[in-house]
């Protein structure tokens, strides 16, 4: 339990360290948002003293620590600020976008890990028959395809010939199935590959020859031992991917018009509004804090040694 | 021990293992729940669209457009104005001058100074409110307490579209009067739409925003918008004009183009609207089938290759000049964008009433002894910036490697760098650039606004776009033209800016793009205008 | 199987010299336009048509080459090497260093990569050079993760213990023991990088912030030829297939080189 609390406590530092440096990048990264305010439109060119004052209206002067302690204080209180551009609530934008993006985010690692990990372990018990040959050919297919790709021809396929599916938009199921895949695609082919590979590793360690010896049926010892020293480098990845999944998928977003997060972050990102990028950060920073406790609860679970950590050096 | 440890964790794993998947039902009937709301998808239209011809009327039309059409309460104006929601008192007929909409006739003092607007009588908002002087009046208060106002369509700033404003007046029910301290003889020019919006009076918060939805007096209510998915239009029966023909369309925002073309092919979309609602090459891919149509317009939108004129080469406006000469308009715009636009030589946005037309000149031979003479015998390096929204909408990309490749002709080697909208706004600003890829809306009718802004030595965009661009003659005439009333004299004024802007280029001009849509065949009526579309006249085929 | 490695590395091989040989293969300019000849179709003159500038495809597919491989192993070489060094550390050394070190990678696995890689192109302009980096900043933190994850299962291993117990220096532990038994799974991650990378060279290049134009590598290729797919398919299927080729090679390696090594640790095993 203390151990759990110690990673939580470190979870503090994590969050600050990425609103901090996201806060600083955005700074550094050329372009003014005042201008972006005063240009959204496109045509209108604001003057210097119309940008001058927008500044010192948007508290964009101050030193960046100022503002950094601002925007930590107020969000500290649960106040995330407002968008530059749209006045809007950032807090509330994101939980208006996150059950879209939560959906297809956890369909998407469903489907990856129905895809990797059954076949993956299948593979490893089959290897080098035709069962693994397939399967490995076909990951290596998966993970090779541009997203972008594998997004166009499956709604030129289901969408267009098929007319099964409707090409974009957000509201049913049959909505969310084909960005699901697209983003299940490349993580469920890494999954399989490492499931085998951790597998073949184990199912050549001693006590698996022993195991064998004894003569306990071969799927069941897979199950029982080697599956649960394969887990760490799998959760690892699933709980990398995920993050990236939920953060990071603004070009599926934009591809099958998800009204995701992605795209909200992307267009704050390309106009400078601070608080916008400083609420996403915030938001995806959570999303890797908690999937990290949780693959280390995981690994606590699976390899209960592991818990006392740091204490055998 | 170790035996029943590790079923114990197996256990654990497996009870974690079902809480993920639980998690993931419960993402899913959480979309779908809120699909209840919405209402209706696009799937269950496309399935119904061909049994049900019969009752064709009154089902919901979709289209589809890249971005949100409706920004939402926050913005100036909740909805541009191509949905046809709110009116404005002047619009713009399509030869780009002042029309009658909410004000049916106007007159000017003879100083200039007070404009009195007779307004169209019998009009009502969608939440049944009259439309009369009073609710003029409040619209102007509320011009006034949120300008400037930015919005992705036109910033609102009453001090820009009426200048030295003093007082709006109430004269009678139907009539109102603007008094200015200084002459206003281009009035009607800056008024024109996104400048003279009507809303509810009842429609505002207490700062100026929005309510609710947006109350307006066009022939189409927004009775339901959820942000970046879609905007849905009812016809308004109380309309005092002619009525929508569709009752209901849904307008769903689909930022990919490839994404749009192919819902467009699987019917689940009937039509596309908006800036860059179909691109050039897609345009022609579509119409290889012949379920669709294409529409063009004249568009406000002008594309140009801005010079930096504050450093070499391009401070020497022979070097200018041979770049005009070189580039071969009539070629990028048939190639690149098949023909759609028209190639100019004209700094002012052919919509315009006041636009002079200058034909492109391409002169290889010259262009090639022009920049020999600036250059000698050496070669320059300049480095060309393209912003990269640019990529989505224009084939931005192949045109800069095609200008890459004409200039170097010119004994110019280009370096191409493709700078995010923010970071491209920078290196112009500060001049880190020579050549930027570029292009200009035009925001009224009257030029004074671009000329002044392009030409002027302390305009605002030749600042801030480090154009570099000074001549005593321009900034004397636009001086002139600020005072002077006479259409007539203003439009000679105008033309002498024109040439002067051919000839010493403070920007070169490449092209007037088109105002591009396609639609399915099922439906009728649709066609592009300069800013929008014919949203009210669209119908399905019967 | 021995066929099919010997096979791999054969196609591998081709490719790579061609691309290298690229000045001398290429029948083209890969980047002379000529607008007479857009969109043109297979054909003697250009084996694999030309796009929609007419310069030919073959010829940009065969320097592409080269920034696409040369770009992706030197990528992923460096973010393993970054990842490897800071993950073994942090397994192996644990305690506050461990601590310290994962509050830097969840740092940087917590950044948004767009954002991150938007500042860095900002700041060192667009190309190769902010690409470079970029893709490094963004993905050290993922690998160096896996590979603290095998270090510390691999230090509770019973002969672990028993070398430490012995006496054996970290070094030596960490040469003798650890970095043999990480590469199993270090080469399937790095093979898999690889075409990863190369898909993520072409997304960037997607938002305009990867490779500036003209230079092309296969993944821009395949994104340039998105609005002619249907009517031209050969401009896309041309450099993709390519992708998926040297992909495919490599990953097909790897698996190989893989199992040679892993019945080395296994011989380890025994003598211990």
């Amino acid at each position: 339990m203390a151990y759990f609390i110690r990673r939580l406590a470190a979870a503090v530092p994590v969050l600050i360290g990425i609103t901090f440096i996201a806060f600083a990048l955005s700074v550094a990264s050329p372009g003014d948002p005042a201008v972006e305010l005063l240009s959204m439109n496109g045509f209108s060119q604001p003057t210097e003293e119309q940008i001058a004052v927008k500044r010192e209206e948007m508290g964009l002067n101050d030193p960046l620590l100022a503002q950094y302690g601002h925007w930590l204080s107020k969000a500290l209180q649960g106040d995330l600020g407002t968008s530059y551009m749209t006045k809007e609530s950032v807090s509330g934008e994101l939980l208006r976008r996150l059950p879209a993006t939560l959906s297809l985010s956890l369909l998407a690692v469903l489907f990856a890990v129905l895809l990797g990990v059954p076949s993956g372990m299948l593979m490893a018990i089959r290897r080098n028959r035709l069962f693994d040959h397939i399967g490995r050919a076909l990951a290596l297919i998966l993970v090779s395809i541009p997203g972008f790709w594998l997004a166009i021809m499956l709604i030129a396929l289901w969408s267009e010939k098929l007319q099964l599916l409707p090409t974009s938009g957000y509201g049913t199921w049959k909505h969310l199935l084909m960005p699901a895949v697209v983003l299940a695609s490349g993580t469920g082919a890494i999954l399989m590959r490492l499931t085998r590979a951790a597998l073949l590793e184990e199912l050549n360690k001693d006590y698996m020859l022993t195991a064998r010896a004894k003569g306990l049926r071969e799927s069941f010892i897979v199950l029982r031992h080697a599956l649960r020293n394969a887990c760490i480098p799998l959760l690892t990845v699933i709980g990398s991917y995920f993050g990236a999944i939920v953060g990071g998928s603004v070009i599926v977003e934009v591809i099958f018009a998800v009204p995701g997060i992605g795209r909200f972050a992307m267009d704050g990102i390309f106009r400078r509004d601070y608080p916008v990028i400083q609420g996403y950060v915030v938001f995806t920073g959570l999303i890797y804090v908690l999937f990290n406790l949780a693959t280390d609860l995981c690994y606590g679970l699976a390899h209960p040694q592991i818990r006392l950590g740091g204490k055998l050096r | 021990m170790k035996r029943t440890q590790t079923a114990k964790n197996k256990k654990r794993i497996g009870v974690l293992f079902s809480l993920c998947l639980l998690l993931a039902l419960m993402g899913c009937s959480a979309a779908n729940g809120s699909n209840e709301s919405s209402g209706n998808n696009g799937l269950s239209q496309q399935s119904a669209a061909p049994s049900a011809a019969a009752d064709a009327a009154s089902e919901e039309i979709v289209l589809a457009a890249p971005r949100d059409l409706a920004p939402g309460p926050q913005d100036a104006y909740y909805t541009s104005t191509i949905l046809y929601v709110w009116e404005p008192l002047i619009t713009a007929s399509e030869d780009g001058k002042p029309a009658p909409k909410l004000a049916e006739a106007w007159e000017m003092s003879a100083d200039g100074k007070e404009w009195t607007f007779m307004l169209r009588k019998g009009v009502t908002f969608h939440d049944g409110a009259p439309f009369n002087a009073d609710a003029v009046l409040a619209n102007f208060a509320r011009y006034k307490q949120v300008s400037p106002k930015s919005s992705p369509f036109y910033t609102l700033d009453i001090n820009n579209s009426y200048p030295s404003l003093k007082e709006a007046v109430k004269v009678d029910d139907s009539t109102i009067k603007l008094i200015f301290d200084n002459p206003q003889p281009t009035l009607l020019y800056s008024m024109i739409n996104f400048s003279s919006p009507m809303y509810s009076p009842n429609n505002f918060d207490e700062n100026g925003d929005f309510n609710g939805l947006p109350q307006g007096t066009g022939p189409f209510k927004l009775v339901q918008h959820e942000k970046d998915q879609f905007s849905l239009l009812e016809a308004y029966d109380g309309y005092y004009g002619e009525k929508a023909k569709a009752q209901k369309i849904r307008v769903r925002v689909i930022p990919d183009p490839d994404t749009r073309l192919a819902a467009l092919k699987s019917g689940e979309i009937l039509g596309v609207m908006d800036l860059g609602a179909i691109p050039p090459a897609l345009a022609e891919e579509l119409l290889k089938d012949d379920r669709f149509a294409v529409s063009t317009a004249k568009s406000t939108i002008s594309h140009y290759l801005h010079p930096n004129g504050a450093k070499a080469p391009f401070n020497d406006v022979k070097m200018r000049q041979a770049l005009s000469l070189m580039i071969d308009r009539e070629q990028l715009v048939k190639e690149l964008y098949l023909g759609y636009p028209t190639a100019t030589a004209n700094i002012l946005n052919s919509t315009s009433p006041f636009y002079k037309d200058i034909p492109a000149v391409h002169h290889s031979e010259k262009a090639i002894a022009l920049a020999h003479e600036v250059l000698g015998d050496s070669r320059q390096a300049v480095t060309l910036i393209v912003p990269t929204y640019g990529l989505d909408r224009y084939p931005y990309k192949a045109q800069a490697e095609l200008l890459q490749a004409v200039l170097q002709e010119l004994q110019l080697d280009v370096t191409i760098q493709i700078l995010d909208g923010a970071a491209y706004k920078e290196a112009q600003a500060q001049g880190n650039f020579d050549l930027a890829m570029a292009t200009q809306g035009l925001p009224n009718g009257d030029p004074y606004t671009i000329l002044n802004n392009y030409m002027a030595s302390e305009g605002s965009s030749n600042k801030s776009y480090t154009l570099g661009y000074t001549n005593a003659r321009v900034d004397e005439l636009l001086n002139q033209v600020k005072a002077t009333l006479n259409m007539d004299d203003r439009a000679a004024i105008y033309n002498e800016l024109q040439d002067i802007a051919a000839e010493e280029l403070p920007t070169i001009p490449l092209f007037n793009d088109a105002s591009l849509i396609a639609y399915n065949k099922e439906i009728t009526g649709y066609g592009a205008l300069v800013y929008g579309t014919t949203l009210p006249q669209l119908e399905r085929v019967q | 199987m021995k066929m099919s490695y010997r096979a791999a590395a054969g196609l591998l091989a081709f490719v790579l010299l061609a691309s290298l040989l690229a000045p001398l293969l290429a029948p083209y300019d890969p980047n002379q336009i000529n607008m007479a000849q857009r969109l043109a179709p297979l054909s003697s003159v250009h084996w694999l048509g030309t796009d929609t500038l007419g310069r030919d495809v073959l010829s940009r597919i065969l320097y592409g080459g080269r920034v696409s491989i040369v770009l992706a192993l030197a990528v992923t070489l460096a973010t393993m090497l970054v990842g490897l060094l800071l993950g073994t550390i942090s397994g192996y050394a644990g305690g506050w260093i461990d601590e310290a070190i994962q509050i830097v990678v969840s740092i940087f696995q917590g950044l948004p990569g767009l954002a991150l890689m938007l500042a860095i192109a900002g700041t060192l302009g667009p190309g190769v050079k902010s690409l470079f980096v970029a893709l490094l900043f963004t993905s050290w933190a993922d690998f160096s993760r896996v590979v603290r994850g095998e270090v510390m299962k691999i230090r509770e291993e019973s002969y672990v213990e028993g070398t430490r117990a012995l006496g054996a220096g970290h070094v030596y532990i960490i040469g003798r023991h650890m970095l043999p038994n990480l590469l199993g799974p270090l080469i399937v991650l790095f093979t898999i990088r690889i075409g990863r990378v190369i898909l993520s060279i072409a997304s960037l290049s997607f938002l305009g912030l990867g490779l500036q134009p003209p230079a092309a590598d296969w993944g821009v290729m395949v994104n340039d030829a998105r609005p002619y797919f249907r009517s031209y398919p050969h401009l896309m299927i041309a450099p993709g297939l390519c992708i998926a080729a040297v992909s495919l090679c490599i990953n097909w390696l790897g698996d190989g080189l893989r199992d040679k090594l892993d019945t080395r640790t296994e011989k380890e095993h025994s003598l211990l």
